[in-house]
């Protein structure tokens, strides 16, 4: 285990010279959640929720896993809100690119006047959802940020959250009315920083990776591009012998995707999944070898990259009728780069088989000594 | 997928942090860094600075006499602030939509009940936009104090300070005064003067009454 953590540990029990400023002494992040006030806190999980959305269907948080999300909370009588959501809409046009998403959730307001609100408006970018009763409101408010105010759910209103792809806040901006900006500024830098461009300082935010070429975060792939599927073809196969299914996974330069044990629970594996005829059983496939990608000099993931084979052993059942079949699998992978990563994908694979008689002399090699 | 695989706050904090030690021992950390002075750890209990006008935002700041305003009662009774000299006020401006004010509504009626009016008198300007909201923050509690009628502070928008940057949409520049707390002195002078700090929300007016009760004291020992 490294030193340096403890030194961190021992740094800030004598005192706080050697740890990092808090993160609300930076200009524009005065407003960002304190400790003290209680959950939840950046690190912790986006308490879950699952909504209507304006054309009527559900949106759960969950369901945003493996992309980036900035939340927001308005009210429509709220003036600070009410500057904000324009800006929240030009937000959301400027970062869908690059793999963010963000979310504005309505606390309380009627459902006619949120949505002749937003209509009024113009939003074309952002994804409108309404807390009617305010229950989602009341688990993102810290229970000791602005105790004094009984009904807990306006206290987040005009707060902006940012939630990572694995569900983790990041950052927690409350409504700071003393050092208020609509164009949330602070907002878009930090975007910046997780999503990997550089800082205006030039420096590069998010500590560099193993990976030399990383591309562009404007000129990212969609995820089914980034990994190209090549399946080896398969000779006719006789009934009661078994085979082979070559997968491989041929991974665009400067993407990774999460191998099929990644270094955390929430990160999203790497799986194959086959559903197989009846007259074919298949084993678990079996995943090349991981290879680390250094994201943070604290954190390593575990991930494939470059080019990887799934391999899968099956088996033709022994009174299978001879003909043509069809393997059909489905493959789920995430792909990311140094700095962003993508939605997750599940992609179709066909593998065509062909069942041929038992081969001559085959009842001979399957029958007991 | 793995959405159901969602790993418990802990162990996410841990792992965020890339610390490997074991999760109470981050807590303790926690405490001791927020209990030491200094460390950026501040208190936000709710008597922290709030946005205190000051010079710089403009007219009328703290050291000024206050303007004056004409506006009437819930009785229908015309009220003139200057009125009110010899006593000193707490003028605070409320809406019935703002849960700022709501919350501050209580603190402001326990402020009239609590000191003498022979020396204070609390005075509301209420700047809802319609009469029914106006109805709407009366009737939340007994308001024995006058409750002024302002929509959309067209009078009480001179309150707002010349130099304070506006925030908010053309049309809703009077909503700067929303939650704004003074303290006037016997003479009309502004002593105290806050506008809405939603962070450092000071929702019992602990500094105006600290302010107030100085000053009282400052009479009462000569």
């Amino acid at each position: 285990m490294s030193l340096a953590p403890l030194v961190t540990l021992v740094a800030s029990l004598l005192g706080c010279g050697a740890s990092a400023p808090p993160i609300w002494t930076r200009p524009g992040l005065e407003g960002h959640v304190r400790p003290e006030m209680g959950p939840p806190q950046p690190g912790d999980a986006a308490p879950p929720f699952e909504l209507p959305a304006a054309d009527g269907r559900p949106f759960r948080l969950a369901s945003a896993r493996g992309g980036w999300v900035v939340l927001h909370f308005t009210a429509i009588w709220c003036p600070f809100c009410d500057v904000e959501i324009e800006h929240l809409d030009a937000l959301a046009g400027d970062y869908a690119a690059r793999g963010v998403r963000v979310v504005v959730m309505d606390v309380l307001d009627d459902a006619g006047p949120w949505q002749a609100y937003l209509a009024n408006l113009g939003v074309r970018h952002l994804l409108a959802l309404r807390d009617a009763d305010g229950s989602v409101a009341r688990r993102y408010a810290p229970p000791r940020a602005n105790p004094s105010i009984p009904e807990r759910a306006p206290v987040v209103l005009a707060s902006t959250l940012v939630v990572d792809p694995a569900g983790v806040i990041r950052l927690y901006l409350l409504s700071d009315s003393a050092h208020f900006d609509p164009s949330l500024a602070a907002v878009r830098r930090e975007l910046d920083r997780f999503l990997g461009r550089r800082s205006p300082s030039g420096a590069p935010a998010v500590p560099p990776s193993e990976v030399p070429a990383a591309p562009g975060a404007d000129a990212l792939l969609a995820p089914e591009r980034v990994v190209e599927l090549e399946v080896a073809e398969l000779p006719p196969v006789p009934v009661g012998t078994g085979f082979e299914v070559r997968l491989t996974l041929q991974i665009a330069d400067g993407y990774h995707v999460m191998s099929d044990h990644p270094s955390r629970p929430s990160y999203i594996a790497t799986a194959l999944q086959w559903d197989a005829p009846s007259s074919v059983a298949c084993e678990a496939p079996r995943f090349g070898e991981a290879v680390p990608f250094v994201l943070t000099p604290e954190e390593t993931l575990s991930t494939f990259a470059g080019s990887t084979a799934v391999t899968t052993r099956c088996r033709v059942d022994p009174v299978a009728a001879p003909g043509p079949r069809r393997l059909a699998g489905r493959l789920t992978y995430q792909a990311c780069t140094t700095g962003s990563c993508l939605f997750p994908v599940t992609r179709a694979v066909v593998v065509p088989l062909e069942v041929a008689p038992p081969a001559p002399g085959a009842a001979t090699v399957v029958s007991p000594p | 997928m793995r959405a159901d695989l969602f790993v418990q706050r802990g162990s996410v904090r841990a792992a965020l942090l890339a610390v490997p030690v074991p999760v109470p021992v981050l807590a303790l950390v926690h405490v001791l860094v927020l209990a030491s002075p200094g460390c950026g750890g501040s208190s936000h209990s709710g008597t922290g600075p709030s946005v205190a006008v000051t010079p710089a935002m403009g007219h009328p700041h703290v050291g000024q006499v206050a303007p004056d305003l004409e506006l009437p009662d819930q009785e229908g009774q015309q009220v003139t602030l200057s009125s009110f000299r010899g006593v000193f006020v707490v003028l605070s401006f409320a809406t019935s939509w703002c849960p700022y004010s709501q919350a501050e509504q209580p603190s402001l009626a326990q402020i009239a009940r609590e000191y003498p009016p022979e020396d204070v008198r609390v005075v509301i300007v209420n700047v809802d936009e319609t009469e029914e909201g106006y109805r709407r923050y009366l009737a939340r509690m007994p308001m024995s104090m006058p409750v002024l009628r302002d929509a959309r502070a067209a009078r009480g928008r001179t309150f707002i300070p010349s130099r304070a940057p506006s925030r908010f949409r053309p049309g809703d520049e009077w909503k700067a005064i929303v939650t704004a707390n003074l303290l006037l002195d016997r003479e009309g002078r502004i002593r105290f003067f806050t506008l809405l700090d939603t962070l450092r929300f000071d929702a019992e007016l602990v500094q105006l009454r600290g302010t107030l009760d100085r000053l009282l004291d400052d009479r009462s020992t000569p």
